[in-house]
């Protein structure tokens, strides 16, 4: 899962960055709203989280831009907690508010949230025959059998979860799971499926010749 | 108790004490003159009585008379009742043969006209032979509810007309009834009027604490409404509802302070929480410990920073006692300030221009200093690459001018307005990022016009910013 962080703060956005990369997402960033909208209309990611009080281009206006061509999930992270400022930023579109100094697990959990709800999903567990994923434990198993993924592994299953019975481009999945500093050649990421499928067994992932991978029928 | 403490009470009860005083001493100053006439006409008709009895008595005395009446004896006179048909005054002549038969003291009773006469006392020795009778001393006196003319001639003679006040005391009495009811009733109607009067005269003060009264339980926005009001309390309440609109301005101005100062703090306060929550989730380096640590430390001195900057503006805000006033030669402030900001940067040159012979001002010159200092040091941050900044000191009839000029990138036009607002900083990460609280010019407008001046800044994108500074010469408190 790839999320972006549009944060001014310095000492927050690398705390951020940390904490969220430790849970296994990929994270890109931005330090003004400019830079922020510009790399949000250029990706698709899965959560942007957005402050408001930036230089440039306050995080309103970011999020007004933003909406006129996507929907890309928007947490608004702001220390400005007012009832107004949150209908504000729900009323413009942002999905979710939480106002700093805020939890990071708390931030963790609407983060699964959002995300699980943009799937369409309504557990924190993604399943399919045999094969587990909970999100919220980032435990995997098959057929009750505890499997132990890397964080890269773990987000190729989950994404291929998240978007069973559909086929995932390549290029979506370097979206998603690599950030833009990581300059990874192409056949790393066969590397990491074939990994995953090893380690899972069975045929749960699935290859399709020159469209991409897929877990489901 | 407290009732009778509201001027309603005491309104009331003077009132209904200067009605009760007035209507007691007119009625009774009615009764008095009433008795009087009264008593008046008994006396003419006693008079009048006398006059027609005189003829018919004084020959008698001249006749010898009675025997003499002894003034000096303790015992009363003899009194001499007569019967009905020997009534002396319905008869003259009767009376007269009585007077004469029986010697020495008659007194005598018509019952129709309520008369009574006594006539006594003539001394032996006493030689009446010419019948002047004088009226000497005529003397009215009340006895036991009888009004009575006694007349003395020498001690020759003396007659007591009476007459009994029965009728006189029976009217007084119906007029003391009626002065009670008509008394009565004028206090009446003045209890109610004036109950009326207090009432609605009083009623916008009711009113006026009523408002007060929601206003303190945090209705903020109600007004005192009086339109009707007498003029003294209308403009009692303008200048309530002035306060309260003061009041208002500054409790809100105080809110947003606390908005504004507590959503600053969540910014630090996040990092900090954030970089440890981040920190302890797992085993790390120390290099990595490190780094979070320095984090930390700078979100504290940030804390730090805007704390002692809040605390500063608020001790100093329209707050003049903080100062410590001394009549000043600014050049020389000026001066120190140059000398100790020179030392800041080597690539902003500082030029700056005094006034020979300017008159001292009565300032607080440290916090003119600081104010310097903090407009120099702007203009250093605000132009890393370096300018030109000039100091030149003016003067009118009124102020003392400073002007503190920079040539560096200027302030943008929609930023111009805002600088001077508490956390509003132009550019908001480098100002975080250096350090700055976003109070400073807060501050510096805070020290100004608690000095009875003003500040104000102009500013050319491009061509540098120019703080002007007002200073009062002779400010209100000196005079």
């Amino acid at each position: 899962m790839r999320l972006l962080i549009v944060e001014d703060e310095a000492d927050l956005r690398v705390a951020l960055t940390m904490s969220l990369e430790e849970d296994g997402y990929v994270i890109d960033s931005a330090e003004d709203g400019e830079e922020g909208l510009y790399k949000a209309m250029n990706w698709d990611y899965d959560v942007i989280i957005l402050d408001i009080m930036m230089p440039k281009m306050d995080g309103w206006d970011v999020l007004a831009e933003l909406r006129k061509e996507k929907n890309t999930p928007v947490l608004i992270l702001t220390a400005r907690g007012a009832i107004d400022d949150r209908v504000k930023g729900l009323d413009l579109g942002s999905d979710d508010f939480l106002v700093k100094p805020f939890d990071m697990a708390e931030l963790s959990a609407r983060l699964r949230a959002l995300i699980r709800r943009a799937a369409g999903k309504t557990s924190t567990v993604l399943t399919y025959r045999g094969l587990q994923l909970d999100t919220a434990k980032k435990t995997v198993s098959v057929d009750a059998i505890a499997v132990q993924l890397t964080a890269l592994e773990y987000a190729l299953v989950q994404f291929l979860l998240m978007h069973q019975d559909t086929v995932v481009s390549r290029t979506d999945l370097y979206e998603h799971l690599f950030n833009e500093d990581d300059d990874s050649l192409s056949n790393v990421l066969d590397v990491h499926v074939c990994n995953a499928r090893r380690k899972l067994g069975g045929t749960y992932i699935k290859t399709r010749r020159g469209l991409g991978y897929t877990i489901g029928d | 108790m407290n009732k009778y403490r509201s001027i309603r009470w005491q309104l009331m009860a003077w009132q209904r004490f200067l009605l009760a005083a007035v209507l007691i001493t007119l009625l009774s100053l009615h009764y008095h003159l009433r008795r009087k006439s009264e008593i008046a006409e008994v006396d003419a008709s006693l008079q009048s009585a006398l006059m027609s009895v005189m003829p018919a008595v004084a020959p008698m005395m001249g006749r010898g008379g009675p025997p003499p009446y002894e003034p000096n004896s303790n015992a009363p006179p003899p009194r001499y009742e007569p019967d009905e048909e020997n009534n002396p005054l319905i008869i003259a002549e009767t009376y007269l043969e009585e007077i004469e038969s029986n010697g020495y003291y008659v007194t005598s009773w018509d019952t129709e006209k309520g008369l009574m006469l006594s006539v006594g006392a003539v001394p032996a020795s006493a030689s009446l032979g010419n019948y002047e009778l004088i009226v000497e001393t005529p003397h009215f006196l009340t006895l036991n509810g009888n009004r009575e003319l006694v007349v003395t001639h020498n001690t020759d003679l003396i007659i007591v007309i009476g007459r009994p006040l029965t009728d006189v005391n029976l009217a007084l009495k119906k007029t003391r009834y009626q002065l009670l009811l008509v008394g009565s009733l004028v206090f009446l109607i003045g209890h109610i009027g004036g109950g009326i009067i207090i009432r609605r005269t009083l009623q916008p003060i009711r009113e006026i604490s009523q408002t007060a009264e929601e206003i303190a339980r945090g209705d903020h926005s109600r007004r005192i409404e009086l339109a009707a009001a007498p003029e003294e309390l209308a403009s009692l309440a303008q200048t309530l509802n002035n306060s309260f609109n003061h009041l208002d301005s500054a409790l809100e101005a105080q809110i947003r302070f606390s908005a504004d100062a507590s959503h600053e703090l969540r910014t630090p306060i996040a990092v900090i929480m954030a970089q440890t929550q981040a920190a302890l989730k797992r085993d790390r380096s120390t290099e990595e410990y490190k780094t979070i640590l320095q984090a930390c430390l700078r979100a504290g001195i940030r804390m730090r920073t805007m704390a002692d900057s809040l605390l500063e503006l608020t001790r100093i805000s329209g707050n003049g006692s903080v100062l410590n006033m001394a009549l000043t030669n600014l050049s020389e402030v000026i001066s120190s300030a140059v000398e100790e900001a020179t030392q800041l940067s080597e690539n902003h040159p500082l030029s700056f221009q005094t006034l020979e012979n300017s008159r001292p001002v009565q300032i607080d010159p440290e916090r003119i200093h600081q104010v310097l200092m903090n407009l120099i040091s702007n203009a250093v941050k605000h132009n890393p690459d370096g300018c030109t900044i000039r100091i030149s000191q003016k003067e009118t009839a009124e102020w003392a001018i400073l002007e503190i000029a920079d040539e560096g990138t200027g302030i943008p036009v929609d930023a111009l307005p805002h600088i001077f607002e508490r956390f509003y900083r132009v550019d908001e990460s480098r100002s975080r990022e250096s350090g700055g609280s976003g109070l400073g010019l807060s501050i510096v407008k805070s020290i100004i016009e608690t000095h009875g001046g003003t500040i104000e800044a102009a500013s050319i994108p491009g061509q540098g910013t120019t703080f002007t500074i007002q200073l009062p010469l002779n400010p209100a408190s000196d005079r």
